[in-house]
């Protein structure tokens, strides 16, 4: 329930997506709904996987009675070939025939079917969807489905009269279509997330309510009906011969698909599952009486009524563990290989569409021999996606990756600080540290880390931010790959490029309305790297002039209003709900004059500049803070110096500041490398298409929209200039952080005197700072 | 004695003890003197740095800090306790519902200390129950935790707890004290607090031993509960010596950490031998009258407790 | 409190006024001790609604001032139900600390009732010494050999395993000083003329030492279970993997308004077989704590 305002933009933004990629042909993300729950599940579902290493534990066992030899075997992963650049995949299957179809749509949102005789390798186009059906006037594909002889099914969005339509559509093996006479119930409120065809050649339907029909595709008639609610929420359905498959939110339904009973239990698969998470796709080579499974874990095979469901291909040694990796459909073209397409940023393609082949290679260890592990206190998914690309190259090398602070397990920062002291301690310790939120100084001064400086490969790089660890003796024991800026922006009046910190404070109430611990914390980012005096203490001058004006800047508290209790969960985000665009909103609407916060890239420029528009005259520029010129350190890494295995810590540490590591862009900060910090900035991949118009806010009256294009030459000058021109590290210390944050919330709050904060501030902080 | 001449008993006298000494010399003994060799080494690196850590941590003002508030709490605390368990057993002791309310008592010691922190922050919060009743009489509350305040709620919240605890100790010595001496006392005219003064807190002395070494022992657990409820740094009023430990623990400073417990644990054992001394020349005494008592008085304290208390 | 009530006394006017007024007194002492369970007790039973509205302004910072009736309005086992029917994780951690707590006590029974026998009731060189030394241990924080304790623990290859709670735990000599000073109570003519009769040491602790020393041990185990199943540090430091958790680390995330009321039934619910052990023993805990307080 807390969590509303989040899903709420998600849910607008792809709702925003959809009324406008059906106009470009771009409905990579159709089922608002779903989508958002799935994402919601993901986070639970990362947290299992940190535990799981290999499930053929018992195969493992066996080798190892052998005399100890590694078990040979894994499936290899390429990227294989589209057929040509393609904007979409709904479906792709091996016929009885043994060709291998695919329907998807082009980059321009053509639709077509291809073959493919030699199992992907090539592919020739079998017919095109008839344009006056599938025109991108009618409206867009939500889902299609390809049955075993040919036939596809579509489940088409038509939006011609303005409304939304669910309609059904079948096309036989050579394209002619004609429309399914079924409808939906719930008219324009509903429509299809999700289509498959059984065995029998049934075309099952899952809709927006959570129902799933089997409907005879020659009278539209409803042969059985499955219903669910919200308390077992149905995600997908499958088919593997003559059994249906429901995945719900928390287990696999097996239904048999002619009599429309519920099968058995089946644990095994249920078990795969809850270590796993859900599955994404399912596909049958022997009519349903065993099925593969795919799913962040990998690929698992099961034999319906079975005891255990054997996993193939381990998910974590592949992208199909990885967090940016959407598998949309798989493909077994026997039992030693398989086509897996996905929606993937990683690989680079201009719409994410990518098809994997996975081959069985009986001469590579089943599991790498070697295992490098990575920790970090808060997930990250650039970090996941460059493991997985980094595993890729490496195939003897295993990269455990480790994240201590998730969302539920409860456990606080001081606690598992405390559990990585122990470890290291014990040389048991992880190789490579991804050191945010860890005090960084105090490791560098203990003698905990490498030095990295010979690791970090030539390239064009913002070099004072590559060294903002850089010790007096010339050691780089600590490297940020990543960055954000904080930055500000409002109109012209209230502020300008350069503004200081007491020049912008002295506008009462310029800050009014902004949540009153998010805004002392994103200033005290902009001035924190200024208090520290040269004895290690801080400056209480600094500190109360701080409170002061920030005080003076944010005037009366107004109260909580409806939001604060949000505003409260979000804290849990850490300091991603700094970032800038989430008060472009506010300051759009009018609602807050001014708009501070961490610029984190990945979108956020775009916003941002069309926020500036949208108030006239909007400037954007650095934080005016008490320190100048301030970067935040992100993704620093750092090697253990207790590590058993510095050379190979030593290539991942060297791959995450390669251009392809820093390339990857999910929203986890601006890359140090200058190239990848301009391809995430620069909008390119809007280049080309038309334009694309994105909506956004958080209810009727914050909304942004703004078109999507390419920035100017000059916007990036000016961006790339800026992040050149920054000097000072934040002053990146959880402990004072909070302190800072708590303290000087009350004060603006009112709950306590400016002194009062002061003196608590300088107290608590001069206890930590004494230890 | 020990040592004058080895006969078999002594021999079979640390076979009883050998197994648990194995273990203790595992998992206490044996860690014991890795943190000794670590006061005299560098953190991380090993290298040997003599008295340097001593003389580091004698400077950090943190560390003094801490001393002197674990001294604080301890001085205050514990006569505190155990006075106030002393005049409730006093109390409680003649009573007819005595038992019940002993129960009552003892129950804070049964809650987990995270049910005993989530209470906490309900009470001393500066929105929660105790400012608002505060406020219905008309005095104004303050943030408790984050004032000089918060010491008083971690010395109030330790004598909650362990209230119970030392009351079923002190009513055991009482129920020690035979009636007859009493009785004899009054025959000669004592008054209630004559009695008091001169037979119950003489007669009481052996148990102020073990009393105050549990109430001390019980001294540390009250951490647990600042520590959940006011994280790694409460204010400073409450600033121990296990939230130093655990700082320094969390970042390194093993040096320091092995230095000052090192020191810790000698101020312990003086504390221990001091105790015991008093102890000692107490339980020279309370035999001498415990001789007196038997052979005045026969049947044990409890039967006289209860007829006095229909009376 | 106490000088009050003895001058009252002593002014010996309306004894029975002042027995009334110190029983008042002690009746409400007890009351501010009992507070705090049926504080859990009724936060437990309350919806989420009604504990929003009540402790709203401690739980999510709103303004205004908490306010907590000693009873639900609206009582509802819901969050009972919760955590007992969709928290799976509870019942794991409600197992552990079943495992840890019984194999400590386990332990202890096992070696701490004969090292305090051996303590109470045999004379070797060193006696005083080493019992000066299990005492300072006993004093010792836990925050002081924590980083020793893990190393050692690993070395034994004990770390991420219940063991490396349990044994130490069993070793502790907490337990030692406590029966220590019941067994000192046996009288010495008791075993002297059990001697005589030409009893072995183990007959002398099996039939003597055992069945006399039965509430002291009994009051040992009762506390050891207080004490163990309310362990905090030693989990969190020696056990990284969550399944292997106690129930005395779990304590919902209550800052979040609609975990509040889970987070009062956790503590109740890890209480109950607190406060069952305790009451059940708490005879026992008192004969054990008295005997040996009383005399040396």
């Amino acid at each position: 329930m807390k969590r509303l305002p989040l899903r709420k933009i998600a849910a607008l933004l792809l709702a925003a997506a959809l009324a406008a990629g059906s106009a470009a042909g771009c409905g990579a993300g159709s089922g608002g709904g779903a989508e958002g729950t799935e994402s919601g599940a993901e986070g639970t579902e990362n947290g299992a996987e940190g535990q799981k290493v290999g499930a053929d534990g018992t195969e493992n066992g066996r080798d190892a009675a052998d005399g100890g030899e590694q078990a040979m075997g894994r499936f290899m992963e390429e990227e294989a070939a589209l057929p040509c650049e393609m904007g979409e995949i709904y479906d792709i299957r091996k016929l009885d025939d043994g060709t291998v179809r695919l329907i998807g749509s082009d980059g321009n949102g053509a639709k077509s079917a291809w073959d493919s005789a030699d199992g992907g390798a090539s592919w020739e186009k079998a017919y095109d969807f008839p344009e006056e059906l599938f025109g991108k006037d009618q409206g867009y594909v939500g889902y299609a489905a390809l049955s075993a002889d040919g036939r596809a099914a579509c489940a088409f969005n038509d939006t011609a009269d303005g409304k939304l339509h669910a309609v059904f559509y079948l096309l036989d093996a050579g394209g002619k279509a004609g429309r399914i006479p079924f409808e939906l119930p719930g008219g324009s409120e509903n429509m299809a997330l999700g289509i498959c065809f059984l065995g029998n050649g049934q075309l099952c339907v899952k809709d927006a309510e959570g129902a799933v029909y089997q409907v005879d595709v020659s009278d539209g008639s409803v042969k059985q009906k499955h219903e669910f609610d919200s308390s077992q929420e149905s995600l997908a359905c499958y088919a593997a011969g003559e059994k249906l498959l429901i995945q719900t939110g928390s287990e696999v339904l097996v239904y048999d698909a002619g009599s429309g009973e519920q099968l058995g239990k089946e644990e095994a698969l249920q078990k795969a599952m809850s270590e796993s998470g859900r599955f994404y796709a399912v596909d049958s080579i022997d009519g349903g009486e065993s099925a593969y499974f795919l799913s962040k874990g990998g690929l698992y095979h099961y034999a319906f009524g079975g005891s255990v469901a054997e996993q193939l291909a381990d998910g974590s040694l592949n992208s199909l563990g990885s967090p940016s990796c959407y598998p949309i459909s798989l493909v077994m073209l026997g039992e030693r290989e398989f086509l897996v397409a996905a929606n993937d940023s990683s690989f680079g393609t201009a719409t994410g569409v990518v098809l994997l082949r996975y081959t069985y290679s009986a001469d590579t260890p089943a599991k790498p021999d070697k295992e490098l592990r990575v920790y970090s206190l808060y997930e990250s998914k650039e970090m996941r996606q460059a493991i997985t690309h980094f595993q890729k190259d490496r195939a003897d090398v295993y990269v455990n990756y480790e994240t201590a602070l998730s969302e539920e397990n409860g456990v606080t920062l001081s606690d598992a600080l405390k559990t990585l002291t122990t470890e290291i301690m014990a040389g048991k310790g992880p190789d490579v540290l991804i050191l945010d939120g860890m005090p960084v100084q105090s490791y560098i001064e203990k003698g905990i880390l490498e030095d990295l400086s010979g690791l970090i490969p030539e390239g064009d790089y913002f070099d004072r931010i590559l060294s903002a660890y850089q010790g007096e003796d010339g050691k780089i024991c600590a490297a940020p790959a990543r960055f954000s800026i904080p930055m500000a922006q409002a109109a012209s009046g209230t502020y300008a490029e350069g503004e200081s910190f007491l020049e912008f404070t002295a506008q009462a109430g310029v800050l009014s309305g902004l949540d009153p611990r998010e805004t002392v914390e994103k200033f005290w980012y902009g001035s924190g790297a200024s208090w520290k005096k040269e004895d290690g203490t801080l400056d209480e001058a600094k500190v109360r002039e701080f409170l002061e004006n920030l005080k003076n800047a944010y005037g009366e508290y107004e109260g909580g209003g409806e939001e604060s209790g949000n505003e409260a969960e979000e804290e849990e985000a850490g300091d991603r709900a700094l970032r800038i665009s989430r008060g472009g909103y506010s300051l759009a609407s009018g609602k807050a004059k001014a708009n501070a916060g961490l610029f984190y890239g990945d979108g956020d420029y775009d916003f941002l500049l069309a926020v500036n528009q949208m108030i006239g005259d909007g400037q954007l520029g650095l934080i005016p803070g008490q320190a100048e010129r301030v970067f935040v350190p992100l993704m620093v890494l750092g090697i253990s110096s207790q590590s058993a295995q510095k050379e190979i810590a030593g290539q991942f540490v060297s791959y995450m500041f390669s251009k392809e590591a820093q390339g990857f862009s999910q929203g986890g900060g601006l890359p140090v490398e200058k190239e990848a910090f301009r391809d995430s900035n620069d909008g390119h991949e809007y280049g080309g298409l038309e334009e694309l118009v994105m909506v956004s806010g958080v209810d009727e009256d914050a909304r942004v929209s703004y078109a999507m294009r390419p920035r100017t030459e000059e916007e990036m000058k000016w961006l790339t200039d800026l992040a050149e021109s920054l000097e000072t590290p934040a002053l990146c210390d959880g402990v004072i952080q909070d302190v800072v944050a708590e303290e000087g919330e009350k004060a603006l709050k009112g709950e306590c005197s400016v002194d009062e904060a002061v003196n608590a501030i300088l107290q608590k902080t001069s206890l930590y700072l004494a230890e | 004695m020990a040592g004058k001449r080895m006969t078999r008993k002594g021999a079979r006298g640390f076979f009883w003890i050998l197994p648990s000494f194995l273990g203790v010399l595992a998992f206490y003994l044996a860690p014991y003197a890795d943190v000794v060799r670590r006061s005299f080494f560098g953190a991380v690196n090993g290298q040997f740095a003599g008295l340097e850590n001593y003389r580091t941590v004698f400077g950090n003002p943190a560390f003094l800090l801490a001393v002197k508030n674990t001294l604080r709490f301890t001085l205050v605390c514990i006569p505190l306790l155990v006075a106030a368990a002393l005049a409730c057993a006093v109390l409680l002791f003649r009573s007819k519902y005595g038992g019940v309310i002993k129960s009552a008592f003892l129950m804070p010691m049964a809650l987990p200390a995270v049910s005993v922190a989530l209470m906490w922050r309900m009470l001393f919060h500066p929105n929660g129950l105790l400012n608002q009743w505060l406020s219905h009489l008309g005095v104004a509350g303050c943030d408790w935790m984050n004032t000089k305040y918060a010491f008083w709620v971690l010395v109030a919240s330790y004598v909650w707890k362990n209230l119970g605890y030392d009351i079923v100790l002190w009513m055991a010595g009482l129920s020690g004290i035979s009636e007859s001496i009493y009785e004899a006392a009054r025959v000669d005219g004592a008054g209630e607090w004559q009695c008091f003064v001169k037979i119950t807190l003489p007669n009481l002395k052996p148990s102020f031993y073990t009393i105050t070494v549990l109430s001390f022992l019980n001294s540390f657990k009250v951490f647990r509960e600042a520590y959940l409820v006011a994280g790694d740094y409460p204010n400073e009023s409450i600033y121990m010596m296990q939230h130093l430990f655990n700082n320094w623990f969390r970042e390194f400073s093993f040096d320091k950490m092995a230095a000052a417990a090192v020191s810790e644990s000698v101020v312990l054992l003086a504390l221990i031998l001091l105790l015991q001394k008093a102890w000692d020349g107490a339980g020279e005494e309370e035999k001498k009258l415990a001789r007196k008592s038997r052979k005045t008085g026969g049947s044990g304290g409890r039967l006289g407790v209860k007829r006095r208390g229909k009376k | 409190m106490k000088w009050k009530g003895m001058r009252k006394n002593r002014a010996g006017k309306g004894k029975k006024a002042g027995e009334i007024f110190l029983r008042a007194i002690l009746a409400a002492a007890a009351f501010m001790a009992l507070y705090p369970v049926f504080f859990l007790l009724a936060g437990s039973l309350m919806g989420n609604d009604e504990l929003l509205r009540d402790l709203g302004p401690v739980i999510v910072g709103e303004g205004g001032q908490a306010a907590f009736p000693l009873l639900p309005s609206y009582p509802t086992l819901r969050h009972y139900v919760e955590i007992l029917l969709d928290t799976p994780e509870f019942f794991v951690m409600f197992w552990n600390s079943v495992k840890i707590t019984a194999g400590v006590l386990i332990g202890q029974l096992l070696v701490g009732t004969m090292a305090a026998w051996g303590f109470a009731k045999y004379d070797f060189p060193g006696k005083k010494a080493l019992f000066l030394l299990y005492l300072v241990l006993m004093l010792m924080p836990f925050q002081v050999l924590m980083l020793s304790d893990y190393l050692a623990l690993d070395k034994m290859g004990l770390t991420d395993s219940l063991w490396g709670i349990i044994l130490p735990g069993a070793f502790s000599t907490f337990p030692v000083f406590l029966m220590y000073r019941f067994f000192r109570e046996i009288p010495d003519s008791l075993i002297e003329s059990a001697k005589l009769d030409g009893a072995t040491d183990w007959q002398l602790f099996w039939h003597i030492a055992l069945p006399m020393g039965s509430s002291g041990i009994i009051a040992a185990m009762v506390l050891g279970f207080l004490e163990y199943w309310g362990l905090i540090e030693q989990p969190l430091t020696f056990l990284k993997e969550k399944s292997l958790l106690p129930l005395s680390v779990f304590l919902p995330d209550i800052t979040a308004a609609d975990q509040a009321g889970a987070a009062f039934a956790a503590s109740v619910l890890a209480f109950v077989p607190a406060i069952l052990v305790f009451l059940g023993g708490q005879d026992y805990l008192e004969q054990g704590i008295m005997a040996g307080a009383v005399k040396e």
